[in-house]
């Protein structure tokens, strides 16, 4: 297997990034594409060379790691560095979280790397590049992106496909996932005009819901479709959209 | 069955089979002489039943022997005399044709005296001893609870954070420029030193506290680079100045945390120490706003308070404010004081009262640390002595 994985490195201290990438010599299926003091420059360096995995490393002056997550439309792979158990990283409610603590063991960056290279999330990144459709501006975000929710001081990283319904609530939308909802500062119509169309299918003026999650759609008064989305929501369909859904599903 | 019934069937069990023994083995034995003997004993347990709530309700077993003998006296006094008493009407029928009465109802009553006496050595034996064990394991408690509020200081003053951002910075350090990173774990040992050995005492000199700061800025530079630019400005007639251990590297590190690691361009901070009217005036600046409601800030400063609290009582004063547009400055004063004084005069004050310290906030200056610290100033007060 000749896999690869594109690499940024996000650290404020020149030191800490020099030793990260000495250290990442020893591993030649961890290409490094750039290093980025800041969140600023990271972002920039994120547009740029869409790595498939980010080093972060989590207290940066101006904003944090977590700011610059929360930031980003999608997310790549993400393992955090830090100096020190740091309690922000106890935030996070998914256990699947790779942090490395400075200085770092080098048999634990070799753990974390070969976990990199098996997720499932390294290949699917490499081979949805090629079917994504020619358009202008940024392509629109698919199930399998990987995306950083932030709710106060609770943090996830799902993959879109996780996500069952986003609803909205003022400028707010509350993203609902197995088990749980968090609230997102994003409005409805932000995350519509970034959501693939073909997999988020936005049903009224407050529900954008996941069809893939979708379990069954019955008649609903009016001409209109109800359907019911995983989980118990039930998403009755506006009756422009559901004239839509009807010819869509025709095709 | 508790413990004290136990004790007080099987006490008074014991007492009536010893008398039924001896009037056996007397040849006397009679069924008035049994009854008598039982009837007795009967009225132990109920004598000493009965008295039982008063020692408790007077919590006698916590009472210094000087008040504690007299009234147990007293007690056995009442409780065998009634024993005596009461016994009169089984003693009479029982009392050979001529001899007096009187001599059989005194004996019979200090037999009960005794009786009770030795109730109460075990009674009190028992409680004593428990007592001593509650205390004992209380003591340990404390001291354990001492043990840990001094580790938690230490790993406070050790900071986790630094001392690992040092470590990894000297592992990048150590391929990049070898000097560089030898002389980085000199200071990083050097400040180890400082904060393990002095930390805990309750004043060091001015000096000592600089050569700590001058180290933690060594490392820090190294971590922030061209980021931190630092002036360190003191009059050297202060040197022998008492402040306490860790205040201006505390004062420093929320300068850099707040001025120099949030910003990305970072900038100067600054220390100065002058002598104005019989009084220190310390200054550190860093770039930056003040943020008002950044609880987070507050602790390193809440900190420092109190530790100038515990040295100068209620002279010395420290705050925080927006010198300027962009420049924060946190300004402290101090009364001129030699650490040599302060400590002496600690140290007198130890020996009047040793028990001064139980408050948590004292628990810092604990003993063991206390004692490691008095010899230890004094030498380093003479830098200008010849060697």
């Amino acid at each position: 297997m000749s896999s690869l994985l594109t690499a940024l490195i996000v650290d404020d201290e020149r030191l800490a990034r020099l030793e990260l990438r000495r250290l990442l010599a020893a591993h030649p299926r961890i290409e490094i594409l750039g290093e980025a003091p800041n969140a600023e420059e990271a972002r920039a360096a994120l547009a740029e060379l869409d790595p498939q995995l980010l080093f972060l490393d989590v207290q940066m002056p101006g904003e944090t790691g977590f700011d610059l997550l929360a930031s980003l439309d999608r997310v790549p792979l993400v393992v955090f560095t830090t100096a020190y158990d740091d309690y922000a990283l106890k935030a996070f409610e998914v256990s699947a979280l790779d942090y490395l603590v400075k200085p770092i063991e080098p048999a634990r960056l070799s753990r974390t790397v070969e976990r990199l290279l098996q997720s499932p999330a390294a290949d699917s990144a490499r081979t949805a590049e090629d079917e994504e459709p020619e358009t202008r501006g940024p392509p629109p975000l698919q199930p399998h992106h990987r995306v950083f929710l932030r709710d106060g001081d609770r943090c996830w990283f799902v993959e879109l496909r996780q996500v069952r319904l986003f609803e909205s609530a003022d400028n707010y939308t509350q993203v609902h996932l197995a088990g749980e909802s968090p609230l997102i500062l994003r409005s409805l119509n932000e995350l519509e005009a970034k959501l693939d169309p073909r997999f988020f299918f936005r049903a009224n003026r407050s529900q954008i819901m996941n069809l893939n999650e979708v379990e069954s759609i019955d008649p609903w008064f009016g001409g209109r479709l109800m359907a019911k989305v995983r989980g118990g929501h039930e998403v009755v369909l506006s009756r422009r959209r559901s004239r839509e859904f009807r010819e869509r599903m025709s095709v | 069955m508790s413990l004290y019934w136990k004790c007080q069937i099987g006490g008074w069990t014991a007492m009536t089979l010893w008398s039924l023994g001896i009037s056996t083995a007397l040849g006397t034995l009679t069924l008035e002489g049994f009854l008598a003997i039982v009837w007795v004993s009967g009225l132990g347990l109920l004598g000493t039943h009965l008295f039982r709530p008063i020692m408790r309700r007077g919590e006698w077993t916590r009472l210094p022997p000087a008040r504690l003998i007299p009234r147990v006296a007293l007690g056995i006094f009442v409780i065998g005399t009634s024993m005596g008493i009461l016994s009169i009407p089984f003693i009479l029928p029982r009392i050979p044709d001529g001899a007096s009465p009187f001599q059989f109802i005194i004996s019979n009553t200090v037999g009960s005296w005794f009786a009770i006496l030795g109730w109460m050595l075990l009674y009190f034996s028992y409680h004593f001893r428990t007592q001593t064990r509650e205390a004992r394991q209380k003591e340990w408690e404390l001291r354990v609870a001492m043990r840990e509020n001094e580790l938690r200081t230490l790993r406070a003053q050790l900071n986790p954070h630094f001392l690992f951002n040092s470590l990894n910075n000297l592992r990048g350090l150590i391929s990049e420029c070898p000097e560089r990173a030898q002389d980085a774990v000199t200071h990083l040992a050097a400040l180890l030193r400082y904060t393990l050995h002095l930390s805990q005492s309750p004043t060091v000199t001015l000096e000592q506290e600089l050569d700590g700061v001058r180290n933690y800025l060594a490392l820090e530079k190294i971590r922030f680079e061209e980021r931190l630019r630092d002036e360190v400005e003191v009059d050297p007639n202060l040197l022998d100045q008492a402040v306490p251990p860790m205040l201006l590297q505390n004062l420093l590190e929320n300068a850099l945390k707040h001025g120099i690691a949030r910003r990305r361009d970072g900038g100067v901070v600054s220390l100065r120490i002058t002598e104005a009217d019989g009084r220190v005036m310390v200054r550190v600046t860093n770039p930056g706003r003040l943020v008002e409601h950044d609880g987070r800030e507050r602790v390193g400063l809440t900190n420092a308070r109190e530790q100038l609290r515990l040295l100068f009582d209620e002279d010395a004063h420290l705050e925080l404010r927006q010198e300027t547009e962009g420049t924060v400055v946190c300004h402290v004063e101090l009364p001129r004081r030699r650490a040599a004084e302060v400590l002496s005069a600690r140290g007198r004050a130890d020996e009047v009262d040793p028990d001064v310290s139980v408050g948590p906030a004292l628990l810092q200056d604990s003993l063991p640390a206390r004692k490691s610290s008095r010899g230890r100033p004094s030498r380093t007060l003479k830098p200008g002595a010849p060697p």
